[in-house]
């Protein structure tokens, strides 16, 4: 994200923009996700036609937008939509566009939007492969694949000559005043975002519900990302699933790269045949682009659209699923090393393995998994397994969510973005990973560790902690002398009699030691 | 989340407590290992029991032997105000109690070095 800059410059900035039409250069989300995903799906068919990433894109956009928008645009659409068509045809037919991609020239040196624009059309037409003639000669417009969703928009109509295909393009692209006819078209097109027809049964008899004024108010080359919308959804998940996805955040560059990564992991994951399990991998995409952008805002609002492809008249939008995450989550997560220690899984027992970011995500409770996890190590005599740090992360985490779990709105922890918990909850883990080694050192014999342990974990499941802490005092009595019993007597007492809210994640912790370090036969982990 | 004043009454609680095993430090630090392990392991049967009657009668006891100590009425005060407790008052200060007399040789150990 840029640097930051006060209100008045940013208004000043604006200003200058506009006077110097220089605002619409640079692509951005809008807020409105209709026109999102056409913005996207922009972005997607300039990078499948002509191999230009985002970045790439907003650089050709700023340097030559007007080449961009009336010239690659137009030609490229079209190649797109005649490549997606003639892929169902075999593969001789696809090649032959392809080849016609290849040939795409370098656009012409004029200034106006209208002349470049007209010369694409020329160069469209020219073009053997794109054009059929059968009730009327036209451009092979098709709603095929992909584009199935637009079935009913106006550019699609197969009565449609070249003239009105040309005008209708034209409108679109805004060189041309919009016709009240296609925008009840264009409306119709969009009408799965709408109400259902059965709802509204007169909406057929009324006029549009969408007005030029209210889409150019978001953006405005708004009606030419109505083109684009399909190509947002990743339709890889289209023969496993039955619908289509597409991710979105408020942020434009996040949404572009969490979808690329998601497209490539759900490709990765159909190769090798594996049980895909969507909400993990989007995670997964979220996670590394959170890693590699830092956009921690976009984390609290995100979409997983979901949409069915048309069957007959009805053209369905699936579902819309919220996956946003609450602000406290997301500021825990964009910390490096406690993002690295939960984003593994751990076995429960002895066919699964719980996911602990999906886990702390899902904003369920990570004691309950760690409780499992060890629970299951001790059952099966396998105590090398236990994941210490990833454990003690999950468990100071947790305790620390518990112990602020209801900050009211607006407080200054709010408004800070949870910078003080997130240093609370790495002093939790130093904490607890240091009575974790002293507990280890009080202990040498295995049998003994397995024995107080399973007493421990048992206090612990039935919540009981006079009988957790006797049992541990009671150890230490025999330990007495010990140094690092003083030091044990300080934790249990700071942290695990007074406190009600989160006791058993330290008396957990507690457990772990006693667990992972016994015998010395577990290397120790290298602090943080 | 605890609500700013309930946040006041725990950190007081807190204070009290630590207060509390501070001066069972202080009044048994000069007693033998073993007399001390004996009383403990006497009072965590107490508390495991929820034993209030017990406990108090063991600890009371102990702390007569040690009537020369000056924190001792100060101590045997406070517990007179507080009892009898909700078992739930009760646990925490046993184990204050408890820590207190636990922590007394190798607290003083600490302070040596």
């Amino acid at each position: 994200m840029s640097g930051s800059i006060t209100l008045d410059e940013f208004f000043e900035e604006e200003k200058r923009n506009v006077s110097s039409g220089d605002a619409v250069h640079e692509l951005q989300f809008t807020g409105n996700w209709f026109i999102d995903a056409g913005i996207l799906g922009f972005v997607n068919l300039m990078e499948e036609v002509y191999g230009w990433d985002l970045e790439e894109l907003q650089k050709e956009i700023k340097k030559r937008a007007k080449a961009v928008y009336y010239w690659y645009f137009p030609i490229g659409y079209i190649c797109h939509v005649v490549r997606e068509r003639q892929t169902k045809e075999g593969q001789e037919k696809r090649e032959q566009v392809d080849k016609i991609i290849s040939k795409i020239p370098e656009a012409p040196q004029t200034m106006d939007e209208k002349d470049l624009f007209e010369r694409a059309w020329k160069w469209i037409t020219t073009n053997e492969a794109l054009i059929e003639v059968k009730k009327v000669k036209r451009v092979k417009m098709s709603w095929a694949g992909r584009y199935r969703i637009l079935t009913n928009f106006p550019l699609f109509q197969p009565g449609y000559n070249l003239e009105r295909q040309k005008d209708i393009f034209m409108s679109l692209l805004g060189l041309k005043e919009i016709e009240d006819e296609i925008l009840k078209y264009m409306d119709k097109a969009t009408s799965k975002f709408l109400p259902s027809a059965s709802d509204f049964p007169n909406i057929s008899f009324t006029k549009s519900c969408i007005t030029m004024d209210y889409l150019f108010s978001l953006n405005s080359k708004a009606p030419m990302f109505i083109l684009t919308y399909p190509l947002a959804f990743i339709s890889e998940t289209l023969d496993s699933f039955g619908y289509q996805i597409m991710f979105y955040s408020n942020e434009l560059a996040f949404t572009y790269n969490v979808g690329k990564k998601l497209k490539l992991y759900l490709k990765k994951a159909s190769e090798r045949d594996h049980k895909v399990d969507i909400f993990r991998l989007t995670w997964n995409s979220i996670i590394d682009s959170v890693i590699e952008l830092e956009s921690l805002w976009s984390l609290e609002s995100m979409y997983l659209i979901k949409m069915k492809p048309p069957k007959g008249q009805r053209q369905d939008l699936d579902k819309v699923e919220y996956i946003g995450i609450p602000k406290l989550q997301a500021s825990i997560l964009i910390e490096d090393p406690i993002r690295e220690a939960l984003n593994n899984s751990v076995p429960i027992n002895k066919d699964l393995r719980v996911w602990v970011l999906e886990e702390f995500i899902k904003n369920k409770s990570l004691y309950d998994v760690v409780l499992k996890h060890v629970s299951y190590c001790l059952r099966e005599k396998n105590e090398r397994n236990i994941q210490r740090k990833k454990s003690l992360y999950a468990l100071a985490i947790d305790a620390k969510i518990k112990e602020n779990n209801e900050i009211e709105l607006f407080s200054n922890r709010f408004l800070e973005g949870f910078r003080s918990l997130v240093n609370e909850i790495k002093d939790c883990y130093s904490t607890m990973n240091s009575c974790a080694i002293n507990i280890s050192q009080l202990f040498d014999n295995e049998e003994e560790r397995r024995q107080i342990c399973y007493s421990l974990i048992s206090a612990l499941k039935k919540k009981n902690r006079i009988a957790f802490v006797n049992i541990l005092f009671k150890k230490f009595l025999e330990k007495a002398g010990n140094e690092e019993v003083s030091r044990l007597n300080r934790f249990v007492f700071e942290n695990i009699i007074p406190n009600d809210i989160s006791w058993e994640n330290y008396a957990l912790a507690l457990v772990i030691g006693i667990l992972s370090f016994g015998g010395g036969y577990v290397e120790e982990e290298p602090e943080d | 989340m605890l609500r700013k004043n309930q946040k006041i009454e725990v950190e007081e609680m807190k204070r009290k407590y630590w207060q509390i095993r501070n001066e069972m430090q202080n009044i048994f630090k000069d007693t033998s290992d073993n007399y001390r392990q004996k009383l403990v392991y006497n009072l965590l049967n107490a508390v495991k029991g929820n034993n209030q009657k017990e406990f108090f009668w063991m600890v009371l006891r102990a702390l007569n032997t040690r009537l020369d100590k000056p924190e001792v009425t100060r101590l045997s005060e406070e517990i007179g105000k507080m009892y009898p407790l909700s078992s739930y008052e009760f646990e925490k200060l046993a184990y204050s109690v408890i820590m207190g007399i636990m922590s007394a040789k190798s607290e003083r150990g600490d302070e040596n070095e």
